[in-house]
């Protein structure tokens, strides 16, 4: 009862671990995988930094038990760019609106993006914004963050 | 965090029956109140149970007279439904006001019920709707009013070997109108610093039945009774809403607390309560032109 060997399938690849009921999946992620791509800002649900995709929903991983996504697909940001190393258009369209500054929000901004074109191919902006409510951002202001969610979506639309 | 026992319940059978050996063990769910209050300390256990599993207990029914809410129905369920909305549209404007789409992918209404913090901002509009609480163990069922099942911060009515299964309302009659509001510091990931939820049932101009509920200004969220009183019977032109308002001063007990000073609460709360009679008011006869 104290530890638990689940099955995760993340970014595609299938783990195994054995774990304590008392580890988080962030904990999992970059303690255990080393996937420090996913953030750990405040270890409480308040910041966003820590969000992955589970099961094609946005989730925040520092408030999931790592045993309690046994059987679960995660998508972190390491899973974001293609195989070949080609950026992401959500990415790419960060880069070039300017929406990084210290780049700690931003796992955590692009994976809730993602989510969100996933379900919403052309969002407007208020929906942009009700989506990202739980990432918190300290440098940039949000406004190039969303009129990049907003470019991403464009592109992505066009090239359906 | 400190270390715990962790049991995963499939079914709802093997779940009370874990129970009632283990009254003690803590129901975790969408873990958005449980992982952090285990972290601060606040709450405390050596044994929890994953309840996520017991589809038994994840539904959201509608029928003409009611809606009967499981309790492991997320609140982004509850945001998004376009039923609630149009049944019960406090309760999703309640649901879509809290925390974040991250959390309310996860968290549950009925892990913001057990938690029972006077800020909740499901429990004013359940409130108002006279919901109904049904609470189960291996040897049966209770049911509730949703005012007996908050006690106090953080109190449910809950006994060893019980969990809190549903919550059953009545769909308002025709010729109702309800009006909710969220007063916080921010727009999204609030706790709120006061909340109001109101119905009103009009019928040939007259208001037949009021109900009006507040939330954050006392231990529990309140029912503001004088105020109902007032409403009641009344010719819609003559209803004062700054008066029915006012009524709510001697049922409301607010605090200085991180968030607001007792002073701001009291102050706002009167205003939020006129808003949303007047909302509950414009809505029932919006209805009644339709």
């Amino acid at each position: 009862m104290h530890e638990h060997t689940i099955r995760l399938l993340i970014n595609g690849i299938e783990y195994n671990p054995t774990l304590t009921s008392n580890i988080t999946l962030l904990e999992y992620l970059r303690d255990e995988l080393h996937f420090t791509g996913t953030k750990d800002g405040c270890k409480e649900g308040e910041c966003g930094a820590c969000t992955v995709v589970m099961n094609g929903e946005a989730v925040k991983s520092c408030l999931i038990l790592a045993v309690q996504a046994d059987g679960a697909s995660i998508e972190t940001v390491e899973g974001l760019a293609g195989t070949d190393g080609g950026l992401h258009p959500l990415q790419e369209a960060f880069m070039k609106l300017g929406a990084v500054q210290c780049g700690f929000c931003t796992p955590g901004m692009l994976i809730t993006a993602k989510a969100l074109l996933s379900h919403n191919a052309s969002p407007n902006y208020e929906e942009i914004k009700t989506a990202l409510s739980g990432n918190l951002c300290r440098c940039t202001g949000y406004v190039k963050i969303i009129n990049a969610v907003a470019y991403a979506a464009s592109i992505m639309d066009s090239t359906r | 965090m400190k270390p715990f026992d962790l049991v995963i319940a499939h079914n709802l059978y093997q779940l009370l029956e874990f129970i009632k050996e283990n009254p003690s063990a803590f129901l975790v769910a969408g873990a958005t109140d449980f992982i952090p209050f285990i972290q601060s300390g606040r709450w405390r256990t050596n044994l929890a149970i994953d309840i996520t599993r017991v589809k038994e207990l994840h539904f959201l029914k509608f029928s003409k007279s009611r809606v009967d809410i499981g309790t492991l129905t997320t609140l982004k369920e509850l945001a998004i439904s376009r039923q609630l909305q149009t049944s019960l549209p406090i309760l999703q404007e309640a649901a879509a006001s809290m925390a974040d789409p991250l959390i309310r992918t996860r968290a549950t209404i009925g892990g913001n019920l057990c938690t029972a913090s006077p800020a909740s901002d499901c429990l004013p509009p359940l409130m108002v709707l006279d919901a109904e609480v049904s609470m189960i163990s291996i040897n049966g069922e209770r049911r509730i009013s949703i005012r007996d099942f908050i006690l106090a911060p953080g109190k449910n009515a809950l006994m060893p070997g019980e969990i809190l299964s549903s919550i059953r309302c009545s769909v308002p009659k025709n010729g109702s109108g309800m009006g909710f509001l969220k007063l916080g510091l921010r727009r999204a990931m609030a706790v709120a610093v006061v909340n109001a939820a109101a119905l009103v049932v009009l019928e040939n101009g007259f208001i037949q039945e009021s109900r009006l509920a507040l939330g954050a200004v006392a231990p529990t969220p309140v029912r503001c009774y004088k105020s109902e009183e007032y409403m009641k019977g009344k010719n819609i032109s003559e209803a004062d809403l700054s008066v029915a308002a006012g009524l709510i001063q001697d049922v409301i007990q607010p605090i200085d607390d991180v968030r607001s000073s007792a002073g701001y609460r009291r102050w706002s709360s009167e205003i939020l309560a006129r808003r949303v009679l007047e909302q509950s008011l414009m809505r029932a006869r919006e209805k009644q032109n339709a």
